[in-house]
């Protein structure tokens, strides 16, 4: 009985951990499902959006800033907030330039 | 190895692409020995004789952990059962709470610590005291606050009632312990005493991780600590306190020894100002007792499988 606990204990410890590894195969994926888990960390939401932007996922990186800028804001946090303010600049300005080399914007 | 198989071929992954962490960066092996020497030359080794890709990283690090099971079931066999000592490296080298000391590359110092934590206590087990002493000293060479390797390995073999830890042993291993606190002091000038309210939110946050530890889901890179209002930490600290008196009314050493082990492997990150919170990568040497009590409490002596 205690060595088919011990297996079973084991089993699902290794499920988990091959599940939990998923996350740590690149940036996107990891503040993903730290976004999901800390719904209200502006800092997970600002690093989302960085990766989003890297992958030039310019939308879905604007809507995580704005998200990360409005929980920093609410929370105090004075670092965080800037930070995700100058990324609304630099991402602004990115669409800007996507926009005159393809037509129509 | 096959549970961690499928994250080798992931990349550099957030802290990954730090000065002091990124394979990239530090590539010269050098023999200016300094606190994390261990870990710098083990990121300067792995791109100098194989690749300063995220692969070749990430192998080296999950090496590290699959030799820390390895010395943690030998450490293990000295105190408990054999059935016990596997089962507890069985759920140290598989515990979800450790993927982010193993994945994450640039965590890999808390794992070569461990390791030498792991020596330590092995020579310490085998009445090599001295050896053992300067051993724990060398788990500086993985992360600075390795130093508490010298005060875990007394805990270790008060709690295992050890034979070898004599009056005379426990004297001088004291005197040796406080000069080497000296010198952490002197090393550590710069830091400085958290604030209580910040105290407390270490304490809270190391409670909410312990409290994972059973139930190992919803785990992130990011908790929100910022959710844990002052009076959630002094409800989670006074509920630390009931347990800790449940397991000294019931004189449960294996639960008490867990306890003491956690507390003075996370003292100097409750003490000293360094960083929000505890994270899950500052689980692993807590891990290690937490596995073979663990171990213990399913395979005790003198019970059949």
């Amino acid at each position: 009985m205690r060595v088919l606990i011990g297996v079973l204990v084991l089993g699902c410890c290794a499920w988990q951990t091959r599940t939990r590894l998923e996350d740590w195969r690149s940036d996107e994926a990891l503040w993903t499902a730290a976004v999901a888990v800390a719904e209200r960390s502006p800092r997970a939401r600002l690093n989302l959006a960085v990766a989003l932007e890297r992958r030039s996922a310019f939308d879905e990186a604007r809507a995580a800033a704005q998200t990360a800028a409005r929980l920093a804001v609410n929370q105090g946090d004075v670092d965080v907030a800037q930070r995700a303010d100058r990324l609304l600049i630099w991402l602004a300005m990115a669409q800007d330039s996507s926009c005159a080399s393809d037509s129509p914007c | 190895m096959l549970t961690y198989a499928h994250s080798l071929t992931g990349g550099f992954v957030y802290e990954d692409a730090r000065a002091d962490a990124a394979p990239l960066v530090l590539t010269a092996p050098t023999w200016n020995i300094a606190p994390r020497w261990l870990t710098g030359q083990t990121y300067a080794w792995t791109t100098t004789l194989w690749d300063a890709s995220p692969m070749a990283a990430r192998v080296v690090s999950l090496a590290w952990h699959l030799l820390n099971g390895v010395l943690l079931w030998l450490v293990a066999r000295a105190v408990v059962t054999d059935a016990a000592a596997t089962f507890a490296a069985g759920v140290f080298l598989l515990h979800p709470i450790q993927t982010e000391a193993v994945a994450s590359i640039a965590y890999r110092s808390d794992l070569i610590a461990a390791c030498v934590l792991l020596v330590a206590l092995a020579c310490a087990m085998r009445g090599w005291l001295i050896p053992a002493f300067v051993i724990a000293m060398g788990a500086v060479l993985g992360k600075q606050m390795g130093v508490m390797a010298v005060a875990l390995v007394p805990v270790a073999l008060t709690v295992t009632r050890s034979p070898h830890w004599t009056p005379t042993a426990r004297a001088y291993w004291l005197a040796a312990g406080f000069s080497a606190l000296l010198l952490l002091l002197d090393h550590s000038r710069g830091m400085f005493f958290q604030r209580p309210e910040d105290m407390s939110l270490s304490i809270a946050s190391g409670v909410a991780l312990l409290a994972r530890m059973p139930v190992p889901f919803g785990l992130s890179i990011e908790h929100d600590w910022a959710a844990f209002t002052p009076m959630a930490a002094c409800a989670v600290v006074i509920l630390a306190a009931g347990v800790l008196e449940t397991a000294w009314r019931w004189r449960s050493r294996v639960a008490l020894g867990l306890m003491a082990w956690i507390a003075v492997a996370w003292l100097p990150r409750v003490v000293w100002q360094l960083g929000e919170g505890l994270h899950e990568r500052h689980l692993y040497v807590p891990m290690i007792a937490a596995s073979v009590a663990l171990g213990a409490a399913l395979f005790p002596k003198g019970a059949h499988a």
